[in-house]
């Protein structure tokens, strides 16, 4: 049911960008570092869930939060003329990769078991 | 049940905004790059300007420095003896380039001479013509003073031919043969007389005879009548 309320809205998603007007380059800084904080955000309630924690104010809230946050640090950067995105991009995508390992981990583990009930069934 | 629902519509919103904003941005950078208007120009815009920029300090200090000058000037001119100075320099220009001061300097002697026939040829008489040409050549070859038989040639000056019988300059008579002293750019004024259909060549045509020496040191005496003005204002 989840999985495909989130195939189906990402095709909805795909096809509205795709008829959406383009950005002016000095915007599509912004908008990059909006995207990697949402990426970020999404990849963190993926996590939660497996957790068992999700809670789905938190993952609005941090959705929008960071994205927010990140354009902001990344204009106060430009006027400051401190490439501070950079710092959000490292953050973000570290937690990124902290949080694909934690799910990689969690469906080896899940399968892995799988496969070994399947064994001792076997025999 | 309804906050299953609930979370399944805010989870579709998110998973809808997040890729539409993707694609926006895919989109945006493939046009950025096709069209060439990308990172490298903005970087060489911004390379430009401050290039343009330092120019424009350059040149304003040296409007700073020039208004300097200009202050100092204005300084010396209302400061006495520093406007007298002035005015005397500005004089003694002024009267070189009247013909009121006598001129030493390197140049030319040319001398002018009625054809060896000129008693039964009067084609090979030098005219007024003649010198009036030599002294426009000489002129656009940058001649600084110029004589005539040591009557100076300055502004007012004029070569008259009277009843085609004498000459006159400066009111005084002059005859052949004509001595033309010149001060300027010797080689200059060699090339000039020198250059084909010049001076030379039209004197040789009409066998009047031409010759010139160059000279280190040319003395040249001032103008000694006044210069009236009368009409003007």
């Amino acid at each position: 049911m989840i999985y495909l309320t989130i195939i189906i809205c990402s095709i909805l998603g795909i096809l509205l960008g795709m008829n959406l007007p383009t950005i002016s380059y000095s915007y599509s800084g912004y908008l990059a570092i909006a995207i990697i904080a949402a990426l970020d955000s999404v990849f963190g309630g993926i996590t939660s869930v497996l957790k068992k924690n999700f809670d789905i104010k938190i993952f609005v809230s941090g959705f929008f939060g960071n994205a927010i946050l990140a354009m902001l640090l990344t204009y106060l950067g430009e006027k400051l003329n401190v490439d501070i995105y950079l710092a959000a991009v490292i953050v973000f995508v570290g937690r990124m990769f902290t949080n694909l390992s934690i799910i990689r981990r969690f469906y080896i583990e899940k399968w892995s078991k799988k496969f070994e009930e399947k064994k001792k069934k076997m025999s | 049940m309804k906050g299953k629902i609930i979370m399944l519509i805010t989870i579709g919103i998110i998973c809808a905004l997040l890729t539409s904003v993707m694609f926006v941005q895919f989109k945006s950078v493939q046009v950025i790059e096709e069209s060439g208007v990308g990172a490298m120009l903005e970087a060489e815009l911004r390379s430009e300007y401050s290039e343009i920029k330092e120019k424009n300090a350059e040149i304003e200090e040296q409007i700073e420095e020039t208004q300097k000058s200009i202050d100092e000037y204005n300084k010396l001119s209302t400061d006495d003896q520093g406007a007298r100075e002035l005015l005397r320099e500005d004089v003694t220009d002024a009267e070189m380039d009247l013909g009121y001061t006598d001129v030493k300097g390197p140049g030319l002697i040319i001398t002018l001479s009625d054809g060896n026939n000129a008693a039964n040829n009067d084609d090979e008489v030098v005219k007024y013509y003649d010198l009036l040409l030599a002294i426009n050549e000489l002129k656009y070859a940058g001649a600084e003073a110029i004589s005539i038989n040591d009557e100076r040639y300055v502004t007012s000056s004029y070569i008259a031919s009277i009843q085609n019988m004498y000459m006159v300059m400066n009111g005084q008579r002059i005859t052949s043969p004509y001595t033309i002293k010149v001060i300027g750019d010797a080689k200059y004024l060699e090339s000039v007389i020198n250059i084909k259909g010049g001076l030379s060549d039209q004197m040789k045509s009409y066998n009047k005879n031409i010759s010139y020496t160059v000279e280190n040191e040319i003395r040249i005496n001032k103008y000694e009548n006044l210069i009236e003005i009368n009409y003007g204002e």
